[in-house]
C-alpha cells in the first residue's frame, strides 16, 4: 500500500472558479484603490416610502437596486423579509438575492449515487451556461475541470484552449492550463506555457508558477533570480509576493538550504494562500515552524488540504477523511486527495471503499501508478488475486517496487505460500531501508503482521511481535493506525512537541505598557512574548 | 409653502402635491405637482429659488439651481423642437408668484410637462404582470427614446424604472406606449452642462460597473451613450426578474473583487470576470423566463447592451463603423421583432 501523500510542490491549484475568485490570486498587481459603493440615502428613503405606499414588485425592485451599498444591504434584506411576511409581491429573484449566505461548497463523494448526481447536475448546468454563452470564461474553466475529472482529457483540453483564446493574458487561465498539463505529466509543456508568456516577467504569480514548474520539469528556473530580487526589493505588495516566496522556499528546502528556506517561507506566510499553507503544514516538521500565527491559522481554515494534513498529524481520522472529501470536491481531477482516501480506507480495512475511490481516481488519471499500486493492494486484500497481479504488471515506476513487493507478499499469503510471503515482505522491508525509509519498512512489516494473523500464518505471533518492535523504533501515523487495530495496547504516538521556531515574536515594554510585533524567524522554542530590555528595544531581526 | 390650488398664468391648476420630489441635486428645492386644465393633466416641477436663498451658500445654490433648471428646460425644448416621440413633452415653463406684495424674489419657476399613468415601478405590480411581448415592446420604446436623444447629441444618464413612464393605463397591452422622462441629468455633446464634471450624473445604484471602479471613459460615446446602453440592458432584468442587473452582479462578486476591496483598476482581469458573471446571471435568471424560440435573440441583444467593457458595449456592427457609435437605434427593431414573435407565441399558446 502506497503510504500517505507524496511530496508536494507549489504547482498552481485548480479549484472551481467560484473559489479562486475568493483568493488573492485574482487580485491585480496594480495599485488603484476603489471606493466602496455609497448611494444617496435620502433617495433610498424615498424609494422605501414609495414602496410602502404602493408595494408592487417594481417598487421593491427599485429599493433592491440600492443593495450594492453595504450600509443599506441589511435594511433591504429586512424589507424583502417584511414583504414576504406581509404577502406583498416579491419575485423569486428578489427573494434569492437576500436568502443569506449559502454554502456553495458541494461535496462530491462520487462513491455515492447522490454524489454522482451532484457531479452530473453541475456538468449539466455548466453545459447550459455555455450553450447560452460559449464565451463564458469561468464556465469554460469549470467544465474543463469536471471533464478532466471524468477522464475526458481531449474535451478538457479543447475547453482550455478556447479559454486561452478568449483570455490569452488571463493569469488564472494560464495557471489553470499549466496545472492541466502537470496533471497529464507534461511538465515541460506546463512550464513552457508560463515561461513563454510575456507577462511572466512582471507578474509574481506567474513567476511563482514558473519556479515550481521548472522544479517539476527538472529544468533551470528562468525566474528564480528575478523572483528573489522582487522579494528583496519588495517591488510588489506582500500578498502578491507570497507565492513566489513559497516557491523559492520550496526550492531552497529541496536543495538543503534550510536557513534561506525558512526566511522565504516566513515571508510567504505573511499573506499565505491555500497552496502555501498546505505546503507549510506539510513541510512544517522539516522547517520546524510553529504555525500558530493568527494569519496562518486563518489560512489553514481556508485550505482543505492543510486541514487534512493537520487532522492527520493530530490522528483525527474522521476529520482527515472529511477534509480529503472536501479537497476532492475542490479538485476532483486530482489524484492526491484520492490517494489519501484510498490509503486511509486501506488502513481502516475498508477495502471496498478504497477500491471505489481508486476506480474514481483512475477515471481522472488512468496512468497514475500510485493509484494502480493501491488498486493492486486493495484487490489482493479482498482476495481478487488475478486482478491484483494484472495491476502490478501495469506498473513501470521503479520507485514503487518496494510497495509492489509487499503486495506480492500479500498475494502469497492469500495463496497460503507463507515462505514466499516471508521472502517478499523481507525484500520490501530491505528496499525501504535502502532508501532510508525505516518508517515505511516498519509499515510493511505491520501490514505483513496484520495479514499473517488474518491468514492464520504459522508464525503470525512472531511477526506481530516483530511488527510491534519495529513500529516502536520507526513510528509513523500510518503505522500507528494499523498497529493500534492489530494490537490495541499500541502506545499512541505523541503529537509532535518538539520546540519550534516562531515567525514573529511580541515584545512587551512595561515602561510604555505597549506590545510591539518583532518580525523574524526566532530560535527554536522561543516564547511568543518577551520583555523589552530596559535600555532599548532589541533590533528587529531579518 | 404649497402651491396646491394655485392656477398658473397658462391656466394650469396645481391640484395635488406629490410626496416625492423629483430627483436631481437641486431636489431639495424642487416639488412635484399634478396640474389640470380643461380636463387634461400635467406634471409640474416647481423650483423654489426662495428656498435656495436660505442655503449656506445662497449664491452658489442659486447659480446651480438656475443652471439645472435652464439645462433641463433646454433639453426638453430640444425634444419638443425635434419631435422626439418617446420622450416626455414639455408643455410650457413659467413663473408663479405667491407673494401678495409680488416681491420678485418670491417667484417659483415651473416646468409643465406631459404626465403618464405611472412609471414602471407602479406598473410592474408583480413579476409576470407584463407578458414577454409587452416587455419587449416597452424596451423598444425606451431604446427608441434614448436613441432619439443620442441622435441629437444628448445622453440621458439616468435611465431607471421610475423614469420610464407609461402613457396608458395598460388595460389594452397592445396599445401600451412608454416614454422616457426626467431629463434632469442629461449631458449634451454640443454644450457644457451642470453634470459634465461629475463622475456619474445619474443615480449611483443604476450606474454601469465601470463607474463603480471609478473609470470614466474619455470618449463621449464610451462614456455617455455606452452607459445609457447598460442601463437599458439593466431594465431587461428589472422587467423580467423584478431586479435591475446591478445588485445581481454585485451580489455575485467575491469580496476581493467588490468596489472598495479591488485595487486593480478597471482592467482586463476584472472585465473578464464581470463578463462571465453577467453571462451566468443571464443564463440563470433571464433565459428561463422567455420562450425558447426567443432566447438566442435576447441573449445576443443583452451581450451587446451590458458588455462590461464600455468600449465594446453596443451594437456590434455600429461599433465597428466610423464614429464607433453605440447604435441604440439598431436595438429598436430587434426589440420590436422580439415583441412581435412573443406576441405570436402568446396568441398561439392562448388558442384552445
Amino acid at each position: 500500500m502506497k503510504s500517505s501523500l507524496p511530496r508536494r510542490r507549489l504547482i498552481p491549484r485548480w479549484r472551481p472558479t467560484s473559489q479562486t475568485l475568493e483568493t488573492s490570486e485574482v487580485a491585480s498587481t496594480l495599485n488603484q484603490p476603489s471606493a466602496p459603493l455609497r448611494f444617496d440615502h435620502q433617495l433610498f428613503d424615498e424609494s422605501v416610502a414609495a414602496w410602502r405606499a404602493n408595494p408592487t414588485a417594481g417598487h421593491l425592485g427599485d429599493v433592491i437596486a440600492f443593495a450594492a451599498d453595504a450600509d443599506l444591504h441589511p435594511k433591504i434584506a429586512d424589507l424583502v423579509r417584511e414583504a414576504q411576511a406581509r404577502s406583498f409581491a416579491v419575485s423569486p429573484v428578489q427573494k434569492e438575492l437576500f436568502r443569506g449566505v449559502v454554502d456553495d461548497a458541494v461535496h462530491t463523494d462520487e462513491s455515492t449515487a447522490e454524489g454522482r448526481l451532484v457531479f452530473q447536475s453541475r456538468v449539466a448546468q455548466l453545459r447550459r451556461e455555455l450553450l447560452v454563452a460559449p464565451e463564458n470564461l469561468l464556465a469554460l474553466l469549470d467544465l474543463a475541470q469536471l471533464q478532466l475529472a471524468a477522464g475526458k482529457v481531449d474535451a478538457a483540453e479543447r475547453l482550455l484552449k478556447t479559454a486561452m483564446g478568449l483570455a490569452p493574458n488571463g493569469r488564472i487561465v494560464l495557471r489553470t492550463a499549466a496545472r492541466f498539463y502537470v496533471h497529464l505529466g507534461m511538465f515541460d509543456r506546463a512550464h513552457q506555457i508560463i515561461t513563454r508568456h510575456p507577462g511572466t516577467k512582471k507578474d509574481p504569480w506567474l513567476m511563482a508558477s514558473e519556479i515550481a514548474l521548472a522544479d517539476a520539469a527538472g529544468v533551470h528556473s528562468s525566474m528564480a533570480q528575478q523572483g528573489l530580487r522582487l522579494i528583496k526589493e519588495a517591488q510588489a505588495l506582500p500578498r502578491h509576493l507570497a507565492e513566489v516566496a513559497g516557491a523559492l522556499a520550496n526550492s531552497e528546502m529541496m536543495a538543503g538550504r534550510f536557513k534561506e528556506a525558512r526566511q522565504l517561507l516566513r515571508k510567504a506566510l505573511l499573506h499565505p494562500t491555500d497552496n502555501i499553507i498546505a505546503q507549510a503544514v506539510m513541510d512544517g516538521a522539516r522547517m520546524g515552524f510553529e504555525l500558530d500565527e493568527p494569519t496562518v491559522t486563518k489560512a489553514v481554515k481556508r485550505s482543505s488540504e492543510a486541514q487534512l494534513l493537520q487532522a492527520w498529524q493530530n490522528r483525527d481520522e474522521a476529520g482527515a477523511e472529511r477534509h480529503a472529501l472536501q479537497w476532492h470536491a475542490e479538485e476532483p481531477f486530482s489524484s492526491r486527495p484520492i490517494q489519501f482516501l484510498t490509503t486511509l480506507y486501506s488502513l481502516q480495512s475498508e477495502y471496498e471503499k478504497s477500491l471505489g475511490w481508486v476506480r474514481r481516481g483512475l477515471i481522472a488519471d488512468p496512468s497514475d501508478e500510485g493509484l494502480i499500486a493501491n488498486l493492486a493492494f486493495a484487490k489482493a486484500a479482498v482476495g481478487d488475486i488475478q486482478h491484483a497481479e494484472v495491476a502490478i504488471n501495469r506498473i513501470k515506476d521503479a520507485k514503487l517496487a518496494p510497495y509492489l513487493k509487499a503486495t506480492e507478499g500479500l498475494i502469497a499469503l492469500k495463496r497460503g505460500d507463507f515462505a514466499k510471503a516471508e521472502a517478499l515482505y523481507r525484500e520490501a522491508e530491505q528496499n525501504f531501508e535502502k532508501v532510508s525509509r525505516p518508517d515505511l519498512a516498519a509499515l510493511a512489516i505491520a501490514y505483513y503482521a496484520k495479514f499473517a494473523v488474518e491468514s492464520d500464518a504459522p508464525d503470525s505471533a512472531r511477526i506481530r511481535a516483530e511488527a510491534e518492535a519495529k513500529f516502536s523504533k520507526a513510528r509513523s501515523i500510518d503505522g500507528y493506525l494499523l498497529m493500534s487495530r492489530l494490537v490495541p495496547s499500541t502506545p499512541a504516538i505523541p503529537i509532535d512537541d518538539e520546540p519550534k521556531r516562531r515567525l514573529t515574536q511580541w515584545v512587551f515594554d512595561s515602561d510604555s505598557n505597549t506590545l510591539t510585533e518583532r518580525p523574524g524567524v526566532t530560535a527554536k522554542g522561543a516564547p511568543a512574548i518577551v520583555l523589552a530590555s530596559r535600555k532599548a528595544l532589541p533590533p528587529s531581526r531579518r | 409653502m404649497t402651491l396646491t390650488g394655485q392656477t398658473l398664468p397658462s391656466g394650469w391648476t396645481l391640484v395635488q402635491q406629490l410626496s416625492k420630489s423629483p430627483g436631481g441635486s437641486g431636489s431639495n428645492f424642487c416639488v412635484g405637482y399634478v396640474a389640470e386644465r380643461d380636463g387634461r393633466k400635467a406634471f409640474v416641477k416647481a423650483i423654489d429659488f426662495v428656498k435656495a436663498l436660505n442655503a449656506p451658500d445662497p449664491i452658489a445654490e442659486l447659480a446651480s439651481l438656475t443652471s439645472l433648471a435652464t439645462f433641463e428646460r433646454e433639453a426638453m425644448e430640444l425634444c419638443e423642437a425635434k419631435n422626439l416621440s418617446r420622450l416626455i413633452r414639455l408643455f410650457s415653463h413659467e413663473y408663479v408668484n405667491l407673494d401678495p406684495a409680488k416681491n420678485p424674489l418670491n417667484q417659483v419657476y415651473c416646468l409643465i410637462m406631459e404626465v403618464g399613468a405611472g412609471d414602471l415601478r407602479k406598473q410592474l405590480s408583480h413579476v409576470g404582470a407584463f407578458s414577454c411581448g409587452t416587455v419587449f415592446s416597452i424596451l423598444a420604446d425606451v431604446a427608441l427614446g434614448m436613441s432619439q436623444l443620442h441622435r441629437h447629441g444628448v445622453a440621458h444618464q439616468d435611465v431607471k424604472p421610475s423614469n420610464v413612464i407609461s402613457m396608458t393605463d395598460m388595460s389594452v397591452p397592445k396599445n401600451a406606449l412608454f416614454k422616457v422622462g426626467d431629463l434632469g441629468r442629461v449631458v449634451r455633446k454640443d454644450r457644457a452642462g451642470p453634470y459634465d464634471g461629475l463622475p456619474w450624473p445619474g443615480d449611483g445604484q443604476y450606474a454601469p460597473p465601470e463607474r463603480w471602479y471609478g473609470l470614466v471613459p474619455t470618449q463621449w460615446t464610451d462614456a455617455r451613450e455606452s452607459s445609457d446602453a447598460y442601463m437599458l440592458g439593466s431594465l431587461v432584468f428589472f422587467l423580467l426578474a423584478g431586479t435591475p442587473l446591478q445588485p445581481l452582479l454585485w451580489s455575485r462578486l467575491t469580496p476581493v473583487m467588490k468596489p472598495g476591496a479591488w485595487s486593480g483598476g478597471y482592467t482586463e482581469p476584472l472585465i473578464l470576470v464581470l463578463r462571465s458573471l453577467q453571462l451566468n446571471i443571464i443564463s440563470d435568471v433571464l433565459v428561463p423566463k422567455v420562450p425558447p424560440a426567443l432566447q438566442d435573440s435576447l441573449v445576443a441583444i443583452l451581450k451587446e447592451l451590458i458588455d462590461p467593457d464600455p468600449l465594446k458595449r453596443g451594437d456590434r456592427r455600429a461599433r465597428v463603423q466610423a464614429g464607433k457609435a453605440v447604435g441604440l437605434d439598431r436595438f429598436v427593431p430587434r426589440f420590436r421583432q422580439l415583441a412581435n414573435q412573443a406576441g405570436i407565441i402568446e396568441r398561439v399558446k392562448a388558442t384552445p
